[in-house]
């Protein structure tokens, strides 16, 4: 079901300020065609309901909010046997030499390959010498029961580096150069 | 089974301030590098709601609630726990104007308690019913907090919880341990740095003091 929201477009600039109306969830065609419903604070826990025409700015600029918390994640519990933190080395073809620090045992670092099929796609584009990665090795039991052995590798993330980042960590950097009297 | 059994456990990073919660969604994280572009995706990212007072949205290791002035970021698996950390400082080094005043580094465990007697004992020592007996009929702990000092030279303090747990049922225990950091500057930049300085540096013993004190707890029935 889809939400007419002809009655503020028509009435935006008249009544309510469209920068007003930002409970609407993004979508990629915003702000042409908003479908999403809005949550209804008197209704139970994550209902949702769809307004009428003349309802929906007035609902936009006046609905309430409460706290939603239908959002459910299965519940698990993750056993861990060892957790490395991996440092990227190099990268030849489909093999990544890494060096590993055991987080476990009280270990020397040590160094391994992995195979790039043991990366997850989604990290992929992250993989240069220098990258950071956590590696887990356990149990992921499910409230229900039973329980598999897993091996988890993710990337560190770090915020992406621009311009505008770049040019007040230089500046800070010169202070300190200048403080120190390097 | 003899012995409680952990079933469940979670970590919670919670920082008092003043946020604009519209800013914070999974699509403005990937972005900024901070997830993959496909966990910002519709298939995985669930949106419970985007709005100028709150956004609550989970992908698929975390859960992220947002509010005018409480900022809570959730991920119930251990081998996700440093993500988590490098997420929440990856934002605020991006968002570094934001005036935060307060941290807190929230460690849950859910244990299922072996019988009946256990989970009764467990009560019967945390709180003697002797001195209630006679006030109220068959009195039964609820829920018990118990605060203490921090044990570093941070300002705050460490405060652990116990109650009945809401996801196992039944001989559910529920055990949370909150490190609670007040911070020294609350004027935006200085408070940012400071919240910077306490992600990179306490994290881990605060992750590794948790655990012990709930083992020890649960095991004292």
């Amino acid at each position: 079901m889809t939400i007419d929201y002809s009655y503020y477009y028509s009435n935006k600039s008249k009544s309510i300020p469209f920068e007003k109306i930002d409970w609407i969830l993004p979508t990629d065609d915003f702000p042409k065609k908003p479908k999403l419903p809005i949550f209804e604070p008197s209704q139970p826990n994550g209902t949702m309901f769809y307004p009428s025409d003349d309802q929906n700015a007035k609902l936009a600029y006046y609905l309430p909010v409460q706290r939603p918390n239908h959002i459910q994640t299965e519940p698990k519990l993750f056993k861990s046997l060892q957790k490395f933190i991996g440092t990227v080395l190099q990268i030849q073809g489909d093999q990544i030499l890494v060096q590993l620090q055991d987080k476990t045992h009280d270990k020397p670092d040590m160094e391994a390959t992995l195979s790039i099929e043991e990366i997850p796609q989604e990290d992929r584009a992250l993989l240069k010498p220098g990258a950071i990665f956590y590696w887990h090795i356990g149990y992921r039991i499910p409230l229900k029961g039973g329980q598999e052995r897993v091996s988890i590798i993710r990337f560190k993330r770090v915020p992406l580096m621009t311009p505008e980042r770049i040019e007040p960590a230089k500046t800070e950097a010169q202070k300190l150069k200048v403080a120190l009297g390097w | 089974m003899t012995e409680p059994t952990l079933k469940i456990e979670g970590v919670s990073i919670v920082i008092i301030g003043d946020f604009n919660p519209t800013i914070i969604q999974p699509l403005w994280l990937a972005n900024q590098g901070l997830i993959s572009q496909e966990a910002a995706s519709p298939n995985i990212a669930k949106i419970g709601l985007i709005h100028r007072d709150i956004t609550d949205f989970s992908i698929d290791w975390l859960r992220l609630n947002i509010e005018r002035n409480k900022f809570v970021a959730t991920t119930e698996e251990e081998s996700n726990y440093d993500s988590l950390r490098d997420l929440v400082k990856g934002i605020f080094q991006i968002l570094r104007h934001t005036p935060v005043k307060q941290i807190g580094f929230n460690r849950f465990f859910h244990y299922k308690m072996p019988s009946e007697e256990t989970f009764n004992r467990y009560g019967d020592c945390l709180a003697p019913k002797n001195p209630w007996k006679d006030l109220i009929k068959t009195p039964g702990l609820l829920d018990l907090t118990m605060m203490g000092e921090r044990p570093d030279s941070y300002k705050g303090y460490l405060q652990v919880r116990t109650c009945v747990s809401p996801k196992i049922n039944p001989h559910g225990i529920l055990i949370h341990v909150n490190d609670h950091f007040e911070l020294e500057d609350t004027n935006s930049i200085q408070g940012c740095r400071e919240l910077l300085e306490i992600l990179e540096n306490i994290w881990e013993p605060s992750l590794q003091r948790a655990l012990p004190i709930a083992t020890r707890l649960v095991n004292s029935a």
